[in-house]
């Protein structure tokens, strides 16, 4: 199990080099940098030239990336932003807890309603019910994330005043948000928990627990969906990981100050250290997210364990009974 | 008879009971006044800003020297008299009894301090271009001698303005500029007790503050990027003030029965700016063209609701010496008459570039459909400041909303040393420009700029389009809210009711 | 191969292709989703015919009227009549879906082939390719893409695009490592068959109901996917009629003028459940094992 875990460490760090090399010639090449946003068009070129000596903008692509990747490696420095001045890390760290929350409870609602209405779904197709369930959940998420959250911000914070309309301070104030995003990623879950299980009823061993006289209720969650997990718990933490990288329509309309929000900004502002810091940051969490993901597969199926652990031999008593 | 008077007696001072009481209830202070801003500040240090939405929280945190009236009086704030020794020095005598926030005394090293690192500082390097700071003599702890490069008109523009804040010398050098931009010190009538990074800015009165102390001890600014969920905040009693009302929903604030809109003339406006670099434009029949296509009245009515005037001048008739010249009339026929001339009977493609604000693309969409009427076919192009500046000016025409009170700061865009968006190169301009900015001499200085106005109006580099107010959305609960024409409100005089 | 046996596999496709109909066919819910997609292309082949106005004839005089006899759904900001728009919009989106997914698609095909086919090193660097594609979330790559290119019609379907390119590739990749070994792979190889032949002859025909199922859910998140961007001011330019930028643009107006934002925003989301149903259907109905 370790030496299983340590390789795919082992592994990301290629995969987010990679990441911050994509990212990094994107903003390169595009047009205008930090100079031209920040110092606005009352600057005289001059003041831009000494803004761009001061920041090292000016030397070439490559040097450039290195410095930059030199601070990380060696400092786990992820470089200073370019509009506050402050450490891209204390910028991530600040905004990164309120990111985790809504993702956090998101996924949670999202699991909530996806896995119930995927069993009904599966355990009564095309019934009336599935085709209820079903229909509700795609109307959740073929609506734009925004508009969403707008309409239940007219409701339910104006019109009935039950809930504050933005920010993300108190429980009040997590509902509509959580709300929005939860529905959102709950109809993928949704669609996987159905297809799954019914693979999973399908199978001989199933028809067999029911031939042997199990209630339906055990033979349903005792033996289908323990098997059906595994593709569920794919997607549950590929949902995760994505919210992870900000939702960041939700945020602006609630206005609340994650992640996500901060990346576009940065992007826009093309603050280079902010967009390569936050990118790093959110590539490496996804990895790990997507690893403790690979180890809960192996403790929901055991053939999958049996691949990563060595079967353990008892060793004899270091001391020989006197 | 007694048992009357007993009973008028008894009213009365039912009355008086009662309205004691009303009056006691209705006028009890709250401690907390809570407004919604439309952005969060980037830094808390003066000198390293650009936008309104620093300026408008650091006025609370620290001072300037001066304070330039809307009329264009100079009030005394750190500074309680000058005099100019000769056109380039400015001797200025400083308050004895101001405190900073971390206990140090103010005194001239703290202004000669922040000049110099104003200079210093690409971002409001050009703001200070006029000081000459080797030459600014500190003649006693309380006093200043500001040596200018030359003879400079709005000199106490400057001094008043955001970048002219002073900050602790002794703060900055021992913390360093970047922790200082997170830690102010100042001296102003609020401290900053909290930051939370894109959400919300706590302020704490200055119990040491050397004027009025304020009225309210804590500010909350909260910052809400999208401007109908400002005005939701309000309805639902959220926050008790709201910066940049969208034109929108003036009338439904209006029609609130606990909150109200103060509105009222600005410093701001929206120009149509042709790139003079592009051969098509330099071509003046071509501009006077596009100018003519244009219905002004129904764009500015459509966009703005009604809250916005049509531009009459080249910047906004609050400012110093504006000058009159007129609305561009809408005439289609003439404007495809002189295309025609101009060798485009049937018109041209241009492209246009808008910054990502809706009133700005509005505006755009709506003259893009106009010149099609008469021909001409636009490309709009909607990207951030950064990428359009590094653009060089490939775009023909663009759009500019400008916010600034002092001319020769508005008429900068066609200063050829600006580049960027006109570039008009044109030399008899930027002499005017140049001397305009010397004369000290108010009338003088009034002439200067107008005649340079009435050249701007028949040259038509740029097409002026509306004067813009600047909209707050208030509950009837606060009081002693200026309606400041650039956002720039003193917290210290604002007071709300529970 | 000779000519009976071609024979008889042209026999046997046709009938899983009248079997694989008859299931979709029983499916009302797909049956509905498809009927009104036919109704967008429709509508995007034919937008002047249908729409009683252009999707640009601003009138300053009429705007915000009330849904009407004259004007369906109203007028916009401008006095624009939102039914004409929301016709003219269909082109836009399904042009947007359609393209966003073939460069998926392709994209996801050639690499997946490469990476399948070749395996070894060539799979090891493609797959690390792709897995640092996952680890960018997707909107921050379109927003990159589209700062650094510009904003274009062509560079907004291509940002949503390359987003998705991961997905097909690991399927045309799962889907060769599934057969690569088998026998019949191994006798046409013997029997002098190209690398390009056994791959478009044999595996890409086996994944394709994944590859089918997928691009439907593509389409409905590249609608998706253009209505965030516009919100974010990097969508499509004014005055093209993108149902997503009219919701953008609308949205300050939500409290007063209702008509604005709803229909533009029932339009995405009818399409996109449509999409969704459609693409159900189709799942069920080629995947053999899920027969009732």
């Amino acid at each position: 199990m370790f030496k299983f875990v340590a390789r795919r460490i082992l592994m990301m760090i290629p995969v987010l080099v990679g990441v911050s090399f994509v990212i990094f010639s994107m903003l390169y090449f595009a047009p205008g940098d930090a100079a031209d946003v920040i110092l606005g068009d009352q600057a005289t070129p001059a003041d831009k030239a000494l803004f761009r000596s001061q920041h090292g903008l000016d030397q070439p692509f490559i040097v450039q990336y290195l410095r930059y990747m030199e601070g990380v490696i060696t400092r786990g420095d992820l470089g200073t932003s370019y509009v506050t001045r402050q450490p891209v890390t204390v910028e991530i760290l600040q905004r990164f807890p309120t990111t985790l929350k809504l993702a956090a409870l998101s996924t949670l609602l999202a699991v909530l309603i996806g896995v119930s209405v995927g069993i009904i779904s599966a355990t009564r197709q095309y019934s009336f019910m599935d085709n209820l369930f079903t229909s509700i959940s795609m109307i959740g998420v073929s609506m734009p994330n925004f508009w969403q959250g707008m309409m239940l911000i007219i409701i339910f914070s104006v019109a009935l005043r039950w809930f504050p309309p933005s920010g993300f301070s108190t429980p009040m104030h997590w509902v509509l948000p959580v709300v929005t995003v939860g529905t959102n990623a709950s109809a993928n879950i949704m669609r996987m928990t159905r297809s799954s299980m019914l693979e999973i009823i399908r199978q001989d061993y199933i028809r067999t627990a029911r031939a042997k006289g199990q209630t339906e209720r055990v033979v349903i969650w005792k033996h289908a969906l323990k098997n059906a997990l595994i593709p569920i718990i794919t997607v549950i933490g590929l949902s995760f990981g994505r919210l992870l990288g900000g939702a960041v329509l939700t945020e602006s309309i609630f206005s609340i100050a994650g992640l996500g929000k901060l990346m576009v900004d940065a992007i826009k502002l093309k603050n280079v250290p902010l967009v390569q810091g936050g990118v790093l940051f959110i590539a490496f969490v996804m990895s790990l997210v997507n690893l403790v993901v690979d180890i809960l597969y192996s403790f929901a199926d055991p053939r999958i364990r049996s691949m990563y652990t060595r079967p353990r031999t008892r060793k004899a008593p270091a001391r020989e009974p006197a | 008879m007694k048992k009357k008077t007993f009973v008028m007696a008894g009213v009365i001072l039912l009355v008086l009971a009662m309205s004691v009481q009303a009056a006691d209830t209705g006028k009890k202070l709250s401690d907390t006044l809570r407004v919604a801003t439309w952005e969060d500040l980037k830094t808390m240090d003066p000198q390293a800003s650009n936008f309104a939405s620093n300026w408008m929280v650091q006025l609370n945190i620290f001072d300037t020297l001066v304070f330039e009236t809307q009329d264009g009086d100079v009030e005394p704030r750190l500074a309680t008299e000058w005099k100019f020794m000769d056109d380039t020095t400015l001797e200025m005598k400083l308050r004895k009894d101001v405190v900073f926030h971390d206990g140090s005394k103010f005194t001239a090293e703290d202004v000669l301090f922040t000049l110099k690192r104003g200079k210093a500082n690409p971002i409001s390097a050009s703001t200070f271009a006029s000081f000459d700071t080797d030459n600014t003599v500190i003649v006693d702890p309380y006093t200043i001698r500001l040596k200018l490069k030359a003879p400079y008109a709005a000199v106490f523009n400057t001094l008043s303005s955001g970048r002219g804040s002073i900050v602790c010398k002794a703060a900055v050098e021992k913390m360093g500029a970047d922790a200082f931009a997170r830690n102010p010190v100042g001296s102003g009538p609020y401290k900053l007790a909290k930051w939370l990074s894109g959400s919300e800015i706590d302020l704490v009165r200055n119990d040491n503050f050397w004027g009025t102390k304020a009225i309210t001890k804590n500010v909350i600014y909260k910052v809400i990027p999208e401007a109908a969920n400002r005005v939701i905040e309000l309805e639902t009693g959220g926050v008790d003030g709201v910066f940049d009302v969208a034109a929108n929903d003036v009338k439904r604030v209006k029609a609130m029965k606990d909150n109200h809109i103060l509105m009222g003339d600005s410093a701001r406006y929206m120009t149509l700016t042709f790139s003079m670099k592009d051969q098509l434009l330099g071509n003046k029949d071509i501009r006077y063209a596009l100018s003519y296509a244009i219905d002004k009245k129904a764009l500015v009515d459509s966009v703005y609701e009604g809250t916005a005037a049509v531009a009459t001048g080249m910047y906004p008739s609050t400012v110093y010496a504006f000058k009159k010249e007129g609305m561009i009339p809408y005439d289609p026929v003439k404007a495809k008459e002189l295309l025609a001339k101009a060798g485009y009977p049937n018109g041209f493609t241009m492209n246009f570039l808008i910054e990502n604000r809706e009133a700005d693309i509005r505006l755009a969409e709506i003259i893009q459909n106009m010149w099609a009427a008469v021909g001409v076919k636009v490309k709009l192009f909607q990207m951030s400041a950064s990428t359009y500046t590094a653009q060089g000016n490939k775009f023909q025409a663009g759009m500019r909303a400008g916010n600034a009170n002092e001319p020769s700061n508005i008429l900068i865009i066609y200063d050829s040393a600006f580049g960027e968006r006109l570039e008009p190169n044109d030399t008899w301009l930027d002499k005017r420009l140049a001397a305009a900015k010397t004369i000290y001499d108010s009338k003088k200085r009034a002439a200067a700029y107008g005649e340079i106005q009435d050249y701007l109006y028949d040259v038509r580099y740029s097409v002026p389009l509306a004067f813009t107010p600047v909209i707050y959305a208030l509950s009837n609960k606060v009081e002693g809210w200026d309606c400041d024409p650039l956002m720039m409100i003193h917290m210290a005089h604002v007071s709300v009711y529970q | 191969m000779s000519d009976t046996a071609a024979v008889s596999v042209k026999m046997k496709k046709r009938g899983q292709f009248k079997e694989i109909r008859r299931r979709f066919m029983k499916n009302k819910g797909a049956l509905l989703g498809l009927c009104f997609i036919v109704v967008l292309v429709v509508c995007a082949l034919i937008p002047s015919v249908i729409a009683p106005f252009g999707f640009d004839d601003q009138n300053l005089t009429q705007r915000f009227k009330s849904p009407s006899g004259l004007h369906l759904f109203g007028t916009d900001e401008f006095g624009r009549d939102i039914f004409s728009r929301v016709i003219y919009g269909c082109r836009i989106s399904l042009t947007l879906g359609l393209v966003s997914v073939t460069i998926s698609c392709g994209l996801g095909i050639i690499l997946g082939c490469l990476s399948g086919y070749y395996g070894k090193i060539i799979d090891n660097v493609l797959m690390r390719i792709i897995d640092i594609m996952l680890s960018i979330p997707n909107i921050l790559l379109a927003v990159s893409i589209v700062a650094t290119l510009g904003t274009s019609f062509f560079n907004l379907m291509l940002a949503i695009g390359i987003g998705a390119v991961p997905g097909y590739a690991r399927i045309v990749r799962a889907s060769i490592l599934s057969v690569k070994e088998q026998e019949f792979i191994e006798a046409a190889r013997s029997n002098g068959a190209s690398d390009w032949r056994i791959i478009t002859r044999h595996i890409i025909p086996n994944c394709m109901a994944p590859i089918i199922v997928q691009a439907t859910i593509s389409i409905a998140s590249a609608v998706l996917s253009a209505a965030g961007m516009s919100f974010i001011g990097l969508g499509i330019m004014p005055p093209t009629p993108e149902w997503g930028s009219m919701l953008a643009s609308g949205r300050a107006y939500i409290r007063d003028y209702w008509y604005v934002v709803t229909f533009p925003g029932l339009a995405i989301m009818l399409t996109v459940f449509s999409i969704n149903l459609l693409g159900d259907g189709l799942r069920d109905a080629l995947d053999p094992r899920l027969k009732t």
